[in-house]
């Protein structure tokens, strides 16, 4: 009998060694992650999920539109309210998720800047490639928050402790920010060098240049502008047919105008559909003004302007079933209308390449082109080429932002929209932030 | 063993013969009350050291001077002397000790006598378990038991009950106490994949009340601590039955009943409605049919059955003892497409190999199906849109092809046709062994197993409207856990002197629990007759996980007992858990408690009317180490993935200080009994006072986390536990009755930087320093504006504007006080019981009239009748705002409303057949009753029912009704039979 329990009581103990020595099952400690060129790629592949993040390709892209003149908030997300009202509270929730999900990509893409050296086995073609996407990620992201908020953090190291260096960051000057897109977007050009077009769901040579257009557009760069679009229109890209402008936003449809976008699978979820349409939730609306600004026969009204009885509706997003439609960032016609743009702002010329550029978009959409007589000024051309990117990006983010680059917002949005000062262009600070940041120059901005 | 025997007589033999003028005596011993012999007496002669133990027969010898005096001895027996007289044989009949022994009362790895308690531990027994027709042993313990409260957060069959012992000792690790069954410490808690929005359901209802023993709660941590860091919320000793010696006896006890909803909120009809309508915006309504008018609840809401039937055999011989049962429970919803049923099946066993060496085995296996519909948040809910779906729409069209018309889902199609489907398998069980290594020396060591498998399976077929919409939406989910338990104790007891008793234990036990789960959900299915993944075009989501968790324990407790007066207790735990950071692995438990009997005091014995006085104090500290899974490592998570590259990210900020949140507990009593026990009462007061709470502490977002996980919190539970027992007639009329009441005083006291954490759920609970866990924040309505018709608010800053610095506490979902009545009477065979519950000085945040009383156009849905009280002009007094009243959609108190209530739980009225009646049937008793559960409550609550949770356990979303779904009345008749 003592044999017996000698025995047990031995075993039991043995076992217990495994009690505590547990590993966890679906975490790999960090040191073990980025090691191998597997794991490099698999903690790249976490840099763009980050993109996929609700804040980012829905939230960040639908306020673009909703604080400007297209789209209208119809549901009952507060959040969404206070956007198209242009009455932005600090604590808006959908803020705070914007800002904190650029914030996570960000670091996301530093952990494994920082990593990128230890990886063992890779050749510098690969590391190369890799990092010009960090990059690029990178960019896009303090690109985002600096055109949303004005003076942001700069992000360049990894989080990895709560040290003040880490936690209490001050803001910097919008100058000092893209200085810092402008030298991650360089960077990324030499190291994606010879990757042309690639594919529109990763990073690659033309994404960097159209991103890099976008960059110098925002700050009035328009040589810069006329530079990188150069060498853009030699990629490859090409306009889709007018009749095929709806397929550019369905997910299935394979394309040579898409030049960056947010690749949703089947498994993974976005609200767009399901914010965007009447068979849905319909959150969001789309404005009389916008609706009727269509011609009769402009090929776009089927993915643009819908009404399902008096709801009006913006018709790029549809995957109901699915919900992952994916946000397109970057596509030739923005490079066209952008080059057309900074050609007219350099000199206007009657007829030139400004025009022609104007004139392929409305030809692809089937409506009259724009000749001299119709705008006769720089001025002129100013307004129309504003309106045709209304037309052309509606639900796409981009009204507010153009709206405020060139300085028309209150201008444009002070007839229907409740606009009156400057500081409205600005998305407030979220709150979040300002509570647990402790660095003095972490301050609101004004009049929130 | 018989060689133990021979040696022993031998031994004994031999020192008789040396001895002068000495016989052999010899006799057998007895237990009075059953006449059956009892093995393992003592029998001693007085004066000297000489004696024996009766043997498996009962039967003794030993050599004895016909002028010694013999002492039999038995625990739980009453010694006697008896004077040889020259006797050669002399046969002993013990009676049992009631003064001494009491009831015994199980403690954390044993047991002890009620009298000889030094800890707060309060054990509910069988019979005051059946009480009532209770899925699960929670509900069966609801109002039974000071200082637990125990709330039904929903009336979902088979889902979850919040049970809190002496208030919520965490904001985030979880409140619920530890529940041990036979030693084995059980899997709980929710591991559903599918969310059904705080009608989670419950691991332990797999137990069936019917084979429960007894359930001990330890309170306080001077009893629980030695379950270390996971004893901080209570600890709940559950002991099945076990097996008789004697005949076989066999019980059948079967009920069935009826179930219906006690209200039904007072909704405008289609007229109204319409009338409404064109009220909120003119015109409106004006081309609405009323003609297809539909009463929603009506639709939603039946009449339906419950029964129950439990079968079982205990008995044994001298050697093997049994308890063997089986138990069918089969309950519908009062919602359309809600069902839960229960198979259940035990069998416990117990063999005594030797004097020496004991074996059992206790095992009992679960088979149910839980049927439920989408819950309390989900706009595809059953009762959401049965209460929200305007009454002007018709359920189908003449075809009976559902109709969807309006914003609102069809919620008879949601019921009726969507498959919400959980199937649980539940095997616990345990083998122990136990040795007498000497006597009163024994090492016992059991291993325990509990395997918890669920299988969950949504279908929503194309007759609902969001299946319609991919075509069909099948989830199907598998969870499985298992739990490997370890315990190995070794017990000494013994005397110094004839006074002090001392009982010695060390411990030392491991567990490992290892959970593991996959889950699909799938779109596109060519019929709705195909259910299966197997059918389907699209997977849209697949995956798998698994995670382990261990804890390694060694503990020990002594104990010491002076003169039976004089009681001291002391114990610790070293708890490791995978759940602490390197820095803290290994986490300390003691614990301490005395007890005076002054009643035993020689000067106690005037004090004729007192038939018992004790004190009772203790102190000690527990943990509560449920804090996450390997938060404390510096991690990259799996899963997010890009097009079809598998993702990594960092999964967090990692703490390697992170530890367990632990509780220093003291706690002070008292029981008093009176005129012998007629009337018994037990009062403890407690502070209850909880460190190193785990928060997430905020962290600026630009570091790309908004969080990390710290032991930064503090709170204080304070409360005082009455309970009172009389048997206030006995005799042919016989009356007894049974009150308890608690009391709890929450205080949170630290928080990160104290800075308040509010807007929590639907309810606006917040956590603030200074006031209880969830308390209600919010602006404070001060009623409507005569003149305007806007609700008007209390301006706290004076400002006069509204905006959110104006909110304030204006409410708490805690109560001041809870408890319950039993009275119980019989007369003559017949009995009847009346059972009250009590809750006072709670507050409920009734989110469903934020909805349904808020009057807004465009929302469109169904309001309360309420409305018609609105206010229309300037001038009226209305209790209700104008229509599109400013902040008729805002959480404001001016939907907060008291929660206190009174409840008859419970009325049981029985009737025992008379022996005569049931000879003929071989019967030895037979009782039929009728029971009613939940047939009043008084409350002037305005829902459902003003017991309510909508998000399940969580300490900081109490209180808030969301369209939850409500308890039943029911009314059952059954039948009790022994034979």
């Amino acid at each position: 009998m003592r044999k017996l329990l000698t025995t047990i009581t031995i075993l039991a103990m043995a076992w217990s060694c495994d009690t505590l020595d547990l590993e966890p099952t679906n975490l790999i400690p960090a040191e073990d992650a980025i090691t191998t060129e597997k794991g490099l790629r698999a903690a790249l592949a976490g840099v763009y999920d980050g993109l996929q993040n609700g804040d980012i390709a829905q939230e960040l892209m639908t306020f673009g539109d909703l604080a400007a003149d297209n789209l209208v908030a119809v549901g009952s997300r507060i959040a969404y309210r206070e956007v198209y009202n242009n009455r932005i509270t600090p604590n808006n929730i959908r803020m705070e998720g914007i800002w904190n999900a650029h914030y996570d990509v960000i670091n996301r893409a530093n952990n494994v800047l920082a990593n990128i050296d230890g990886v063992e086995g890779i050749t510098p073609a690969i590391s190369d490639r890799i990092r010009g996407e960090l990059l690029f990620i990178r960019a896009l992201s303090h690109f985002n928050l600096v055109k949303s908020f004005g003076d942001i953090p700069i992000k360049l190291t990894p989080t990895v402790g709560i040290s003040d260096e880490e936690l209490n960051v001050p803001r910097r000057a919008v100058a000092d920010v893209y200085e810092q897109i402008e030298t991650d977007l360089n960077n990324a050009l030499i190291a994606l060098t010879g990757t042309g077009k690639g594919n529109s769901s990763t990073a690659c040579e033309g994404s960097v240049l159209a991103l890099m257009t976008r960059v110098a557009l925002y700050q009035g760069n328009h040589e810069a502008v006329i530079n990188t679009t150069n060498q853009v229109m030699n990629l490859g890209y090409e306009l889709v047919n007018g009749a095929e402008y709806a397929l550019l936003f369905d997910k299935s449809s394979e394309n040579d105008e898409t030049i960056f976008k947010i690749d949703f699978s089947d498994d993974d979820v976005n609200a767009l559909a399901d914010y965007f349409q009447p068979a849905a939730r319909y959150e969001v609306g789309l404005n009389q003004s916008a609706f009727s600004m269509y011609t009769t026969e402009d090929l776009r009204i089927p993915a643009s302007a819908q009404a399902s009885g008096s709801d009006l509706f913006c018709n790029k997003y549809t995957d109901i079933a699915l919900d992952s439609d994916q946000p397109i960032i970057l596509r030739y016609a923005d490079i066209l209308l952008m080059r057309s743009e900074s050609l007219n702002e350099q000199e206007y010329q009657a007829n030139g390449e400004a025009f022609d550029l104007l004139n392929a978009i409305r030809h692809r959409a089937g409506i009259d082109s724009v000749f001299a007589a119709d705008a006769p000024s720089q001025a002129s051309f100013r307004l129309i080429l504003e309106e045709e990117r209304r037309r052309e990006f509606l639900g796409e983010g981009h009204r507010w932002f153009d709206l405020k680059r060139t300085g028309r917002s209150l201008d444009v949005l002070s007839g229907g929209k409740d606009i009156t000062s400057a500081s409205q262009l600005l998305f407030p600070i979220p709150q979040s932030e300002l509570d647990a940041n402790n660095n003095p120059e972490m301050v609101q901005n004004p009049d929130y | 063993m018989d060689y133990f025997k021979l040696l022993i007589g031998a031994t004994l033999t031999s020192f008789g013969l040396s001895g002068f003028g000495q016989s052999t005596v010899t006799g057998t011993v007895t237990d009075q009350s059953t006449s059956e012999a009892l093995p393992g007496v003592t029998l001693k002669i007085k004066g000297t050291t000489t004696g024996t133990i009766t043997d498996l027969s009962g039967t003794y010898r030993l050599t004895a001077d016909s002028q010694d005096t013999l002492i039999a001895s038995f625990v739980g027996m009453v010694s006697q002397e008896i004077p040889v007289n020259g006797r050669s044989t002399i046969d002993v009949a013990m009676t049992e000790d009631v003064q001494q022994l009491g009831e015994v009362v199980v403690i954390a790895y044993g047991s002890t006598s009620k009298k000889l308690l030094s800890g707060a531990v309060t054990q509910v027994n069988s019979e005051t378990l059946k009480l009532g027709a209770n899925a699960g042993l929670d509900g069966a313990l609801q109002a039974k038991a000071p200082g637990i409260r125990i709330t039904q957060n929903s009336g979902t069959p088979g889902s979850a009950i919040s049970v809190q012992v002496r208030g919520a000792n965490s904001i985030s690790a979880g409140t619920q106490p530890l529940y041990v069954i036979d030693g084995v410490p059980m899997t709980t808690g929710d591991f559903g994949q599918i969310g059904y929005e705080g009608q989670g359901i419950n691991a332990l209802v797999d137990i069936n009340p019917n084979d429960i023993e007894s359930i001990s709660v330890l309170k306080d941590a001077s009893a629980a601590s030695i379950y270390g860091a996971r004893a901080g919320n209570g600890v709940v000793l559950i002991t099945t039955k076990s097996g008789k010696k004697g005949k076989t006896q066999f019980s059948v006890d079967s009920y069935t009943g009826i179930q219906s909803v006690r209200k039904e909120l007072d909704l405008l009809n289609a007229d109204e409605f319409v009338s409404y309508l064109n009220d909120i915006t003119p015109g409106m309504g004006d081309n609405l049919s009323t003609g297809n008018a539909t009463d929603w609840q009506d639709e939603i809401f039946r009449d339906a059955p419950i029964s129950s039937i439990n079968l079982s055999a205990n008995g044994g011989s001298e050697k093997t003892r049994f308890y063997l049962s089986g138990g069918f429970f089969d309950q519908q919803g009062i919602i359309i497409g809600t069902d839960y049923q229960r198979i259940n099946g035990r069998l416990n066993l117990n063999h005594q190999v030797n004097d020496r060496f004991r074996i059992g085995i206790k095992t009992g296996i679960t088979s149910s199906l839980n049927n439920r519909v989408p819950g309390d948040q989900s706009i595809n809910g059953v009762l959401p849109n049965a209460i929200s779906k305007p009454p002007i729409y018709a359920v189908t069209d003449e075809n009976g092809n559902y109709l969807e018309e309006g914003f609102w889902d069809n919620p008879v199609a949601v019921g009726k046709e969507a498959l919400n489907e959980s199937k649980v398998f539940r095997n616990i069980s345990n083998i122990n062994w136990e040795y007498d290594i000497l006597p009163g020396l024994v090492f016992k060591n059991q291993w325990g197993f509990d395997y918890y498998g669920l299988e969950e399976r949504r279908y929503e077929p194309t007759t609902t409207d969001r299946g319609a919409e991919s075509d069909g939406i099948a989830l199907s989910g598998r969870t499985e856990v298992r739990r490997l338990t370890q315990l190995s104790t070794l017990n000494y007891e013994f005397s110094l002197g004839s006074d002090l008793n001392i009982s010695l234990l060390a411990g030392y036990s491991f567990e490992i629990e290892d959970e593991g789960s996959n889950f699909i959900r799938a779109i596109n299915f060519p019929s709705d007759q195909l259910q299966y993944i197997l059918s389907a075009s699209t997977i849209e989501e697949a995956s798998s996980f698994a995670q382990q968790y261990g804890i390694s324990s060694i503990f020990g407790r002594a104990k010491f007992v002076f003169k039976d007066k004089y009681i001291v207790t002391a114990n610790i735990r070293r708890d490791g858990s995978s759940n602490f950071g390197q820095n803290n692995q290994y986490g300390y438990f003691p614990g301490v408690s005395a007890a005076w009997r002054i009643y035993d005091e020689a000067f106690m014995s005037g004090a004729t009317l007192l038939s018992d006085l004790k004190l009772r104090i203790g102190y000690g500290l527990a943990g509560n180490d449920q804090i996450g899974r390997f938060r404390y490592l510096n991690t990259y998570s799996s899963g997010f993935n890009y097009g079809s590259n598998p993702g990594l990210v960092p999964s967090r900020i990692p703490n390697p200080d992170l530890k367990w949140e632990s509780t220093a507990q003291l706690d002070a009593g008292i029981d008093i009994g009176f005129l012998q026990d007629r009337l018994t009462m037990t009062f403890d007061y407690y502070i209850n006072t909880t460190e190193d709470l785990l928060l997430q502490r905020p962290i600026p977002g630009s570091s790309g986390f908004s969080s990390v996980s710290a032991n930064v919190g503090a709170l204080k539970n304070t409360g005082m536990e009455l309970s009172l027992n009389g048997k206030v007639l006995d005799g042919a009329f016989s009356w007894n009755t049974n009150f308890n009441i608690s009391r709890n005083q929450n205080e949170v006291t630290e928080l990160y930087n104290d800075q308040p954490i509010t807007d929590i759920g639907r309810g606006n609970n917040a956590v603030i320093v200074g006031e209880s866990i969830g308390v209600f924040y919010m602006l404070k309505s001060l009623g409507v504006d005569p003149s305007t018709g806007d609700l008007v608010f209390d301006d706290v800053n004076n400002d006069n504007q509204i905006t959110d610095a104006d909110r304030q506490i204006v409410g708490d979902p805690n109560p001041d006080f809870y408890g319950g009545l039993t009275n119980s009477f019989a007369y003559k065979g017949f009995d009847l019981t009346v059972f009250l519950q009590f809750n006072v000085g709670n507050e409920i945040f009734n989110g469903v009239r934020q909805y349904t009383e808020n009057m807004t156009f465009g929302d469109n849905d169904n309001q309360l009748a309420t409305i018609n009280r609105r206010w229309r002009q300037p001038g009226d007094r209305a209790p209700v705002p104008r229509i599109n009243g400013t902040y008729n959609n805002d959480i404001t108190s001016h939907y907060l409303e008291d929660g206190s209530f009174l409840r008859i739980k419970n009325i049981s009225f029985g009737y025992n057949l008379p022996k005569s009646w049931i000879k003929g049937a071989k019967l030895s008793s037979a009782r039929v009753y009728l029971n009613l559960q939940n047939i009043w409550v008084w409350t002037d609550y305005s829902g459902y029912d003003p017991e309510v949770n909508y998000s399940g356990i969580d300490p900081v979303r109490a209180g808030t009704d969301f369209f939850t779904f409500p308890q039943p009345t029911s009314m059952m008749a059954g039948i009790n039979l022994k034979f």
